[in-house]
């Protein structure tokens, strides 16, 4: 029997992918309707090793996806919904073009709704899974959340993304895990540390809504992601509150005061503007967790370097303080400052703040508080001031929270001219050169001792002449002392010698410290640390050689960066060394 | 009858005509007067009663409230009585004309056809509260209809811990040591709690960046001189790569052809289209006559026929000789040159030797290149994926405070970008939908206008 002609692309890379087409006819979608799903289940495009078998000998570049892909698509329930929705839309136009107002109401009340929790489960399979990709997901929502009502973008998502948003602020707020902030001209960078995952996200500049222009932006694709990312940090919020024990949706007790304006509104927007003003500490369910967080950490005795537990414990003592940075502070903020992110960091390090009460609701003492320590003010000028507390521009907080430390205030006073306001997101642990001024910049300390060294210097420098003859005298002393030790030895006698010697041959003698060669064990160390080099795997091999290799390289850089700065800062000595000489000189030669 | 004089006129004469016979008396008699007040009698009869005899209180009502009164009683919108169903007018009796037969037979409904015996049996069972099938099955669509209604889940209401079961550790209440597979497989199957779990494909991320890039420190809204500087030396550096693949462009494209004026290309065209074809009106006709006297004579193949050239036996021998005497010569040769090739065994060596070295390269850099390649972005369509321009701000535009902070830059912009340099989505163009392009005239009959008005 003849074995079965093969076929071309029957197997192999040609019977892997499949085209968007195909995959259209697969899945009976439109292609609108096939974005969404791809969308919703994370299903991408793929790039083929060899494009032209890919596309079963096809030329040109075709959207190719992997039929397993598609294939898993196939089973997805929701694919019922979108055709649902299809029929709904279709009656609902022909109800409008006959205006069948009744049939519009019935098929209005029956229409088909997209349920994503299962999907939200099945791509997260745990919360930390979710954590991890928070990134994208709180910056799209911030971003949505200042939109009005647009085309493609179904007109109660920016409301619900902002809901969303508040909400992920109040749990941040309330585990006090932010960690960085940085202003940019693009937006506000905020970085926060949720159960070990660092969270970055991007909030835009509170300012005026912009049109946007939708020929770059294709709306209808992000209002999807928009739509998952909803349903993914509702889920994400209400796991959050839990897990600090509050109460989700968030609630708070209301104060007595507070009562004669929840009569005026109705409860439900007085709620979510208390809410939106975050600087209400939410109702808790259970008794507080952040007391009790404070954990000690467990001892590894089978960690190699001590050292490096140090380092952790250290760390994590760092941590804990700059949880309460704030802590103990009141705060008043100007109208002009910007509220929403001002209050949010201030408030996720322990401060307490308030405003103008006609500014925003939620405002808790007033401007002629005397206890109020700081204000944050961001003009040239004000008019009446108290004596009594800081008046400070904005950057001093964040600036604060990046250095870990309160800011020295002077820098920031009203109308002062600011130092730059650095980027935390720099990765610190590469050797870079970094000039004194700039590490001058992040740590205080240093500024202060720089110009006091570089004085003492100089005074050390005339000095040393003096002291160089100093030391020589003394060495001039010590020779003559052993001189005559070596005079009384040559007088004792022989027979004590011989007696001392037996003496010494009987005697225990002391143990001597065996003394590590500290040249030899740094060349085992060496040797040690080449041979693990050795046990790298071959797969990571190259990687670990190119790693080295740019290290090396980086610090060869910073180092010849060193040499360079130092070099020239010797010049410079020299040179107004010099010209102080002269002067001294000329004003010696006037006298 | 007759016309009144006044309005005929006085100067014209009467015509007289003939009513002799009936046809030219229904001609000729007026009665219009006659037919107007038979047609006043019907209307009214339509109509009722006229207005004259009507009695006053039928016409009129006595106004007995106070006009300050009636502004408190404001009807709103929706108390409004609802006016009759406009498509029931038809049905209903719109003129005041009796029915002339007075005893009409009505069709009777189907509660009133039903025996008297049969509606007390029923009214029996359902004091009884005994239901038939139908009204059962309604019940039940109605309950299930509500429950759908009240339970259909609200957008933006999250009640459910999701992670519960997955972060607690908590398995499927049929995970039990004791169940055989088979068993833990049919028992999950059959009570529909199958639990499957996603292949690690799906849950990998096509990308190795992350998603929210650290900024550069140069976008600061007051940075450090350096940043700023540096940030400035980048973007120069795009725009003048970008400038510099324009200028090449260019240089391949455009400038590698001469200008020609208008003139000169026809008569450039003129020419190559006219090649080979006879040039001169004089030589073609001397041509056709030549071809003319060659035709006459006989009409000829293309190809010749193939001639039959036999071999001789001789040759055929001599040939297969010189085939086997290059066969012997070939296999010597090859015999020498591996009796050589043992002497050049070192030689050998290193040739092979530096052609590993130089795979051993190539694949090396390779390598490099799939690794650097690796978290780019992938070709997903056909149009390639170009990044977005670094936002920056000039040295003016900085006032070093946050009041006087100019943005820059779009993060919906941004995302969009992401997530198509992070392979999620494909980088796509604003498909537009193209109107067709429809020719409106206006018909001769219903000239309306709009074509010169516009609209």
């Amino acid at each position: 029997m003849v074995s079965k002609r093969k076929k071309k692309y029957e197997s192999g890379e040609g019977n892997r992918y499949v085209s968007r087409k195909t995959a259209l006819k697969m899945l009976q979608l439109s292609l609108k309707d096939f974005r969404k799903l791809c969308i919703l289940k994370g299903i991408y495009p793929r790039e083929p090793r060899n494009r032209k078998r890919a596309q079963k000998g096809a030329t040109g570049i075709k959207t190719l996806y992997h039929l397993k892909d598609i294939q898993f698509l196939l089973h997805e329930p929701i694919i019922w919904k979108l055709r649902d929705y299809k029929i709904f839309a279709k009656k609902m136009g022909k109800a409008r073009a006959l205006r069948d107002f009744e049939t519009i109401k019935r098929t209005l009340e029956n229409r088909p709704h997209l349920t994503l929790d299962h999907i939200v489960k099945e791509r997260y399979p745990s919360f930390i899974d979710a954590l991890r990709d928070l990134d994208d997901c709180l910056t799209l929502l911030f971003m949505f959340s200042t939109f009005p009502s647009l085309q493609h973008v179904p007109r109660d998502q920016s409301a619900l993304c902002r809901r969303l948003t508040i909400e992920f602020l109040h749990a941040v707020i309330a585990s006090q895990t932010l960690r960085k902030v940085f202003v940019s001209i693009k937006g506000y960078y905020f970085q926060a540390e949720i159960k070990g995952q660092t969270v970055t996200w991007i909030v835009p500049h509170q300012f005026c809504f912009v049109p946007q222009s939708t020929l770059e932006v294709d709306f209808r694709v992000m209002s999807t992601f928009v739509q998952f990312y909803c349903v993914m940090l509702g889920f994400v919020n209400f796991r959050l509150y839990h897990l600090l024990n509050l109460h989700y949706p968030p609630k708070f007790a209301v104060s007595s005061a507070d009562a004669t304006e929840k009569t005026l509104v109705d409860e439900e927007a007085f709620v979510s503007e208390r809410v939106a003003a975050l600087n209400v500490p939410l109702f808790c369910t259970g008794r507080d967790t952040t007391a009790e967080e404070e954990v000690e950490i467990d001892q590894f005795p089978m960690i190699e370097d001590p050292t490096k537990l140090e380092e952790i414990k250290q760390e994590a003592e760092k941590v804990k303080k700059h949880k309460t940075l704030f802590k103990g502070l009141k705060f008043f903020l100007n109208r002009e400052v910007p509220r929403e992110p001002v209050v949010f960091t201030i408030r996720c390090f322990g401060g307490e703040v308030s405003w103008d009460k006609l500014l925003f609701v939620g405002a808790t003492f007033d401007e002629s508080d005397e206890s109020i320590t700081h204000q944050i003010v961001d003009r040239p000028s004000l008019g009446k001031q108290y004596i009594s507390r800081y008046y400070v521009q904005p950057q001093w907080i964040f600036d604060s929270v990046n250095a870990r430390e309160l800011q020295p205030v002077e820098k920031y006073f009203l109308g002062a001219v600011l130092p730059p306001h650095l980027s935390p997101f720099i990765d610190k642990t590469r050797e870079q050169y970094v000039p004194p001024e700039e590490r001058a910049l992040e740590d205080p300390s240093l500024a202060e001792m720089n110009p006091e060294k570089e004085e003492t210097e100089e005074e050390s420098e005339t000095d040393e002449v003096e002291k160089k003859n100093e030391s020589e005298n003394e060495g001039e002393m010590l020779r003559n002392e052993e001189e005559r030790e070596d005079g009384n030895e040559s007088e004792i006698h022989e027979k004590d010698k011989v007696r001392e010697q037996k003496k010494k041959r009987m005697s225990v003698s002391m143990g001597v410290v065996a003394r590590e060669d500290p040249a030899e064990k740094k060349r085992q160390e060496r040797q040690e640390y080449k041979l693990r080099e050795k046990m790298i795997k071959k797969k990571h091999r190259n990687l670990y050689r190119s790693m080295m290799k740019g290290r090396a390289e980086r610090g060869k850089e910073a180092w010849l960066l060193q040499k360079k700065r130092r070099l020239h800062d010797e010049q410079e000595k020299a040179k107004h060394k010099a010209e102080k000489k002269e002067k001294r000189m000329k004003a010696a030669a006037d006298t | 009858m007759v016309e009144p004089h006044g309005i005929s006129g006085v100067g014209t004469k009467k015509k007289r005509v003939s009513k002799k016979n009936k046809k030219s008396w229904r001609k000729h008699v007026n009665t219009k007067d006659v037919d107007s007040f038979l047609d006043d009698k019907r209307l009214e009869e339509r109509l009722g009663t006229p207005f004259a005899d009507r009695k006053d209180d039928e016409l009129f009502q006595i106004d007995r409230e106070p006009d300050g009164q009636q502004a408190h009683h404001f009807i709103g919108r929706a108390k409004k009585p609802l006016k009759p169903v406009k498509c029931f007018a038809i049905l209903e009796e719109r003129s005041a004309v009796p029915d002339p037969i007075k005893k009409r037979n009505r069709v009777r409904t189907p509660e009133e056809r039903k025996h008297l015996l049969r509606k007390k049996i029923e009214e029996d069972r359902k004091e009884r509260g005994i239901l038939n099938k139908k009204q059962i099955i309604a019940h039940r669509n109605r309950a299930t209809a509500n429950a759908n209604k009240t339970n259909r889940p609200k957008k933006g209401e999250f009640n459910v811990d999701l992670w519960e079961d997955t972060d607690n550790g908590i398995e499927s209440e049929h995970d039990v040591e004791w169940l055989s597979p088979t068993t833990k497989y049919h028992i999950l199957k059959n009570t529909g709690k199958m639990n499957k779990k996603l292949p690690d494909k799906f849950l990998t991320k096509p990308y190795g960046i992350p998603a929210v890039e650290s900024p550069h420190p140069g976008m600061s809204y007051n940075p450090s001189y350096r940043d700023h500087q540096d940030l400035l030396q980048e973007v120069a550096n795009k725009e003048l790569m970008l400038i510099k693949e324009e200028k090449h462009l260019k240089r391949v494209t455009s400038k590698m052809f001469s200008r020609v004026t208008e003139d000169e290309r026809e008569s450039m065209r003129m020419k190559e289209m006219s090649e080979g074809l006879p040039e001169a009106e004089g030589d073609k006709t001397k041509q056709d006559v030549e071809d003319g006297s060659e035709n006459d004579s006989e009409c000829r193949a293309i190809n010749p026929p193939a001639e039959n050239r036999k071999k001789t036996l001789k040759k055929r021998r001599k040939l297969k000789e010189a085939q086997l005497r290059e066969q012997q010569r070939n296999e010597s040769r090859s015999e020498k040159k591996k009796i050589s090739d043992i002497y050049r065994l070192k030689f050998l060596k290193q040739e092979l030797e530096n052609n590993d070295n130089k795979l051993a390269k190539l694949r090396e850099k390779r390598e490099k290149i799939k690794a650097i390649k690796a978290n780019g972005p992938k070709q997903l369509s056909k149009k390639k994926f170009e990044p977005l321009d670094l936002e920056f701000n000039l040295g003016e535009d900085i006032k070093g405070n946050l009041r006087g902070i100019k943005p820059e830059g779009n993060i919906l912009e941004d995302r969009y970008k992401s997530l198509q340099r992070r392979n999620i989505i494909e980088p796509t163009v604003k498909q537009r939908t193209r109107k067709a392009n429809v020719k409106r005239y206006e018909r001769k009959s219903h000239k309306m206008g709009w074509e010169t008005k516009g609209y």
